[in-house]
């Protein structure tokens, strides 16, 4: 109970720290926002991530070839094809405009299959199927009515080039069954059902492209700047410490007949609080403004995110109890955060990371809360055990910046 | 009296250092005691020991008979402290710091909000109760930070230096709040180098340094180890060497002036000392030498702990 006078004593005191309430919940999203379009897409503007290719599939063919093509292509990986609306007459004035005008928004290549497609390829000789002249293909292919455009605002060449190739490949293999009938000895390769994709419409990706709005980069960002920012609570913390104790009330609240424990508790549960509120604006501002996904089973978000604020406040109240000066809230505050930030993944995503980095960076309650925030969000069925391994190791962390703490703070004087 | 506080043996050492050398002294159920020494001398060391915030090397410190454990807080219930620094929240307005420190001492409800109305009119900060405590004046500040301290009535009110800093009505308000105080059964410790504070507040005091009790008693008994003094004070005149002072007499230099002084240390009786006087006067007169200020210096606090601690400066 006394605990708790305390607790509401400093989130009276917090919710009259304005400045303090902006660092920790606006500035997160401010700098989400900015990390975000930087290096990936705002909702508002690019709704999928440069780090995959969006092709949008303009079929007027409709035939097993334009189709397997198509498969070929969304089977590759980070590559997502969409089926652009084709008017059910088919008009020529609707391919000259799809021809004419480049894609826009969040679809980086434009592949327009002309009717006749089939046919064409059909039409073609073995030799201009199968030549190892470059130039009697070219000559063949030549009359493919096949177009591609490239997206204006995400020009880059090694795009242009990579959509090409990755083109070029789907055609080869989309054409495979034409050429078998024509040259027997691509049957067996065409036989191969594993390398024949299934039809377009039928394809996973397909499937998926119409529902799936969440977005790969957010996936990372969100999660990574929300254990970021929670850890920010080890500066607030040890300043709001340190004004108690410049203030002379710390010394005030030992003399009452009040345990140390209850003064820690007391200390720390606002700065809990403060942390699930800001973690729960930060994914749900995520999901509304930045399209990220809270997985298929968001409610297992509760537990990381109880159990990660309960590790940063602890090493914040651990924190705390060493800092005995502003300088050293800010300098060492600032380094703990940095260092750990780095070490952890929460600025570099861990997978890219050196294996030894990877290891150390076990030794930091961020790199924990990241692997379970990560089950979550991103895996199909998150694996239990390692969200509670996580969660584990976290209140151990918790727990043993806690005991520092107290025993810190037992020895203050 | 029985004692309240009783304070044994203390001792507390700072490496090799010894803050407090085996002190003891004891405070009375609703007496005011004072406790006076120098920067350094051990006072606040010794009023953190008997608030919890230090634990003692050796000795022993009782409340009521109880021993003060700095492990059980509940055994500070009966403690009331005024910090010398003001330890008070700037952003909460008065009523909502007492409201917090009230609720830290288990008063609750109305009995809380009570209180809390009935202090912050003793302390006269009542039209202000409800602003924050940053726009306060320091005097202001001072007196809730008193008040934050006495909600709970407890049986024993440590003070260090509570009128630091304060405005004349402020001090005589808080001065005036503590024999009130004081009259009500509360027993209290006074540490402060106001000496005429202690010396109007206290019935008893003690002076401590480097860690040593040097003298404890009564006021007035701790006085009569202070002499009082006539000072004649005669100009730039050497006084002829016929004329003949009495024993109780001493001539000193103080700039070109000379300074007869009469002190009670050196006569025996008051009336003594007044047969003195009057033969210095008759014989000044009659070698026509003029007086041109008389001054008496009564026994005080200040002189006494001068006289004990030393005129050395303190760090």
């Amino acid at each position: 109970m006394d605990a708790l006078k305390i607790t509401f004593k400093d989130l009276t005191l917090l919710s009259r720290d304005r400045r303090a309430l902006v660092i920790l919940v606006a500035m997160p999203m401010v700098i989400i926002a900015i990390v975000g379009s930087s290096t990936g897409r705002l909702r508002a503007n690019r709704e999928q991530s440069r780090q995959g290719l969006m092709i949008e599939v303009a079929d007027f063919d409709n035939s097993e070839s334009s189709k397997r093509l198509s498969g070929f292509l969304a089977g590759y990986e980070n590559v997502t094809v969409r089926q652009a609306e084709i008017a059910a007459d088919k008009s020529e004035s609707q391919i000259e405009e799809l021809e004419s005008e480049r894609p826009d928004g969040d679809i980086d290549v434009r592949l327009v299959i002309e009717p006749q497609f089939d046919a064409l390829m059909r039409d073609l000789s073995p030799s201009e199927l199968t030549s190892p002249e470059q130039s009697t293909r070219e000559k063949g292919l030549a009359g493919i009515k096949l177009a591609l455009l490239f997206n204006e605002t995400a020009a880059d060449p090694m795009m242009e080039g990579l959509a090409k190739m990755l083109v070029k490949l789907s055609l080869q293999h989309a054409i495979l069954p034409i050429v078998a009938e024509k040259v027997p000895m691509f049957r067996g390769a065409a036989n191969r059902a594993k390398e024949i994709p299934p039809p377009w419409a039928e394809s996973e990706t397909a499937k998926q492209t119409s529902t799936d709005t969440g977005n790969r980069v957010y996936q990372f960002f969100i999660p990574s700047y929300t254990v970021l920012f929670v850890f920010f609570l080890v500066n607030i913390m040890g300043r709001s410490f340190l004004d108690e104790r410049d203030m002379g009330t710390l010394r005030r609240l030992r003399i009452a007949p009040i345990s140390p424990t209850s003064i820690l508790i007391g200390k720390t549960l606002p700065f809990m609080i403060l942390s699930l509120v800001q973690t729960s604006i930060l994914m749900i501002s995520g999901k509304l403004l930045f399209g990220m996904s809270w997985g298929p089973q968001p409610f297992l978000l509760v537990p990381i995110m109880l159990c990660t604020s309960a590790a940063a406040t602890s090493l914040g109240l651990m924190f705390s109890t060493l800092a005995k000066t502003e300088s050293q809230v800010s300098s060492f505050g600032n380094l703990i955060l940095l260092s750990s930030a780095g070490i952890s993944g929460c600025l570099v995503p861990r997978a890219w990371m050196p294996p030894l980095s990877q290891k150390i960076s076990l030794f930091t309650p961020h790199a924990w809360a990241l692997d379970a925030y990560s089950e979550v969000l991103t895996k199909e069925t998150p694996d239990l055990s390692v969200i509670s391994q996580s969660c584990g190791v976290l209140l151990l962390f918790s727990t043993m910046f806690f005991v520092v703490g107290r025993y810190r703070f037992r020895r203050d004087n | 009296m029985s004692a309240l506080l009783d304070v044994e043996n203390l001792v507390k050492s700072y490496g090799s250092l010894k803050a407090v050398d085996d002190l003891s002294f004891s405070v009375g159920a609703g007496e005011a005691f004072g406790l006076l020494g120098p920067n350094g001398a051990g006072k606040s060391t010794t009023m953190m020991m008997i608030c919890g915030l230090l634990q003692q090397d050796s000795g022993q410190i009782r409340l009521e008979g109880k021993s003060l454990n700095r492990e059980i807080p509940a055994s500070r219930q009966r403690l009331g402290v005024v910090p010398q620094d003001l330890a008070i929240y700037p952003d909460l307005t008065a009523r909502e710091n007492l409201m917090f420190f009230a609720g830290l001492y288990q008063l609750t409800g109305t009995h809380r909000r009570q209180k809390v109305d009935e202090v912050l009119e003793q302390v006269g900060l009542s039209a202000r109760a409800d602003d924050l405590a940053e726009t306060f004046s320091g005097g202001m500040k001072r007196r809730l930070n008193f008040a934050a301290a006495v909600m709970h009535e407890p049986v024993l009110l440590i003070l260090d230096e509570p009128t630091v800093g304060v405005d004349p009505q402020s001090r005589a308000h808080l001065i005036e709040c503590i024999r009130s105080l004081q009259k009500n059964g509360t027993a209290v410790i006074y540490a402060s180098h106001y000496m005429e504070e202690v010396q109007a507040v206290c019935s008893r005091a003690a002076i401590v340094d480097h860690g040593r009790l040097l003298a404890c008693d009564a006021i007035p008994a701790l006085l009569k180890q202070i002499p009082f003094e006539i000072e004649l004070r005669i100009g730039n005149v050497a006084l002829p060497e016929s004329l003949a002072l009495g024993s109780g007499a001493t001539v000193e230099k103080d700039g070109e002036e000379t300074v007869v002084r009469i002190s009670t240390a050196n006569v025996s009786t008051e009336a003594a000392l007044n047969h003195e006087v009057t033969d210095i006067l008759t014989m000044l007169a009659k070698y026509s030498i003029g007086v041109r200020s008389i001054r008496t210096h009564e026994p005080d606090l200040e002189r006494l702990f001068l006289r004990l601690t030393g005129h050395k400066l303190r760090d």
